[in-house]
């Protein structure tokens, strides 16, 4: 009876661990703030890769940008090719957030099929992500 | 992991091989057929599953007799209202003319045995039945040799007594006998 | 052993008789004895006597009711509660560790937080030169001050320049100059640090010499004192 209550208390130890591993989201704020040509070719990497290391693992990632870093998101600034995979993120379950400031007083262009998340207040916003236990990224 | 499953096999083989005597014992105990089963059984269950906790295997058989002797305890302490298990003694379940006409004298010794004082019917049957040696006998019941060896005594000239009394007739109606309702 | 039957006196000789009968006794004494009984006629019927008793006691449990079992025991194999068991254990097991998951999420906001679950505090880290970005964070540093004032509710915010970031912070930008000083001077809880290794690298890789607006402090390394920062649960965000 003793050993059966070892090997219980075994299973039960490591089942405590399998749904934890399970439930837990992966968690990641994409923060991108520079407005160089390659910036969002490297945050589409950045994403792609993640999601690449962790395959079958349940993610959250949120892809904030602010600033003049939003024009990156006009296709006619944009190769095809980056967009398509950008649009292949977002239909994966990828969340784009845009500062709302910035998007209206500079009154960027977004690709049409892209519908990002308009953010008042976008470094609450970043603080909040935090706060809720995503990870802070930028490229 | 594998040397304790051969370990564990070998000990439950060699208690099967002595399952008969420890029906003998518990029967002498009991003096009912069916609980002498049921202790057995739940003896050697326990036994099974608890083999880990025997250390010395020379000890199996008088490890599962104290095993035994513990489920009968707690089977008395069960039945019974009353209570201190030294106090019990066990009825004679029939009279003593039914010996006088039946001549049975393996039913009568087993009656005077089940008369015995608790103490000394231990010992006296596993040395008997079980064919302990004193030590065994010593470590089932958990006293020193000494002590095994005076319960014996006492046990066989108690015995002595009782059968040579069923034989001239007489047998004594002993309060101590008598089961004690509180 | 002649010694000692004969100051034993009977109960000690029934007990060593009793030994002699179970074989109990080692063989130099079994033979002494022998030889006594050999020589005693009532040690003899004693023994006899014993040995009577011994052999009618064995003898009274052979013809007893036959056990109903099997010779060998089957263990009972109790599945139902094993499984029931499993089940309960696998279930608590799944529990709790949704438990943990949320208590993690709980304690990395916690931790996240801040020691001081009463401020929130936030770092800003500059390390590009742009003025356009280095105009946009103190834009957005602004709107994240206004907000906790609005609602009443403490934060401090420390801005660490390091790097290229240092450039921003020189005089010469009156743009992000006059933004400074205009946060500086309406929120007490804005703070502006420069990293001195990166003012000296910037003076000898670059020879680019950076007058500092006066609202920043010097600090010794950038870097330090953003894992520091961090290591004391501060919001990081990259400006």
């Amino acid at each position: 009876m003793v050993k059966l209550h070892k090997y219980l208390l075994l299973v039960f130890l490591c089942l405590v661990n399998i749904p934890a591993a399970l439930a837990a989201n992966e968690k990641v704020v994409y923060h991108i703030h520079q407005t160089q040509a390659d910036t969002l070719k490297r945050a589409i990497n950045n994403i792609e890769n993640l999601k690449k290391g962790m395959p079958g693992k349940p993610m959250d990632i949120r892809l904030l940008m602010q600033g003049n870093s939003i024009q990156l998101l006009n296709p006619s600034l944009q190769d095809k090719n980056l967009m398509a995979r950008l649009l292949k993120l977002q239909d994966s379950g990828i969340h784009i957030e845009v500062s709302e400031k910035n998007y209206r007083h500079n009154r960027l262009q977004i690709e049409s099929s892209l519908k990002p998340l308009l953010v008042e207040n976008f470094f609450g916003r970043l603080i909040e992500l935090q706060n809720q236990g995503y990870r802070y990224l930028t490229p | 992991m594998f040397k304790n499953r051969l370990r564990n096999k070998k000990l439950s083989q060699q208690l099967c091989a002595n399952r008969e005597r420890f029906y003998k014992l518990a029967y002498a105990w009991t003096r009912d057929a069916m609980l002498a089963d049921d202790l057995v059984q739940e003896a050697m269950q326990k036994a099974f599953v608890s083999f880990n906790s025997l250390k010395d295997e020379t000890k199996l058989k008088a490890w599962t007799c104290r095993i035994m002797l513990n489920c009968y305890h707690d089977w008395l302490r069960r039945k019974k209202d009353t209570m201190d298990i030294d106090d019990f003694e066990l009825v004679a379940d029939s009279s003593p003319d039914r010996y006088m006409t039946a001549q049975d004298s393996s039913q009568m010794i087993r009656h005077c045995i089940a008369c015995l004082n608790e103490k000394y019917r231990n010992v006296i049957t596993m040395i008997d039945i079980m064919e302990f040696s004193y030590q065994e006998a010593s470590d089932a019941l958990d006293i020193p040799i000494g002590t095994v060896m005076s319960r014996l005594c006492r046990a066989r000239n108690q015995l002595r007594d009782l059968v040579e009394k069923y034989n001239n007739q007489i047998f004594p109606v002993n309060p101590q006998y008598i089961r004690r309702v509180k | 052993m002649a010694k000692n039957t004969q100051q034993t006196d009977k109960q000690l000789s029934d007990e060593l008789l009793n030994s002699f009968i179970d074989h109990q006794v080692a063989p130099d004494e079994r033979r002494e004895i022998l030889d006594l009984i050999k020589k005693d006629k009532n040690l003899s019927n004693r023994v006899c006597d014993l040995q009577h008793i011994k052999e009618m006691t064995k003898l009274a449990y052979e013809h007893i009711p036959a056990s109903r079992l099997p010779e060998t025991v089957i263990l009972k194999k109790r599945i139902v509660p094993r499984i029931a068991a499993v089940i309960a254990i696998f279930s608590l097991g799944l529990l709790l560790g949704l438990a943990v998951t949320q208590l993690n999420d709980y304690s990395e906001s916690i931790a996240s937080f801040n020691a001081d679950d009463s401020i929130t505090k936030v770092l800003v880290h500059l390390t590009s030169s742009d003025i356009d970005s280095g105009l946009n964070t103190l834009n957005n540093l602004q709107l994240l001050l206004e907000e906790y004032e609005s609602n009443q509710q403490a934060v401090r915010v420390e801005v660490i320049a390091n790097g290229k970031g240092i450039q921003l912070l020189d005089v010469g930008n009156n743009l992000i100059s006059q933004r400074i000083k205009q946060l500086t001077n309406d929120y007490h809880n804005l703070t502006i640090a420069a990293c001195k290794y990166s003012i000296e690298q910037l003076q000898i890789s670059n020879g680019v010499k950076v007058d500092l607006i006066p609202q920043v402090r010097v600090i010794d390394s950038g870097v330090v004192e953003v894992i520091k920062r961090q290591n004391e649960g501060w919001t990081y965000i990259r400006g």
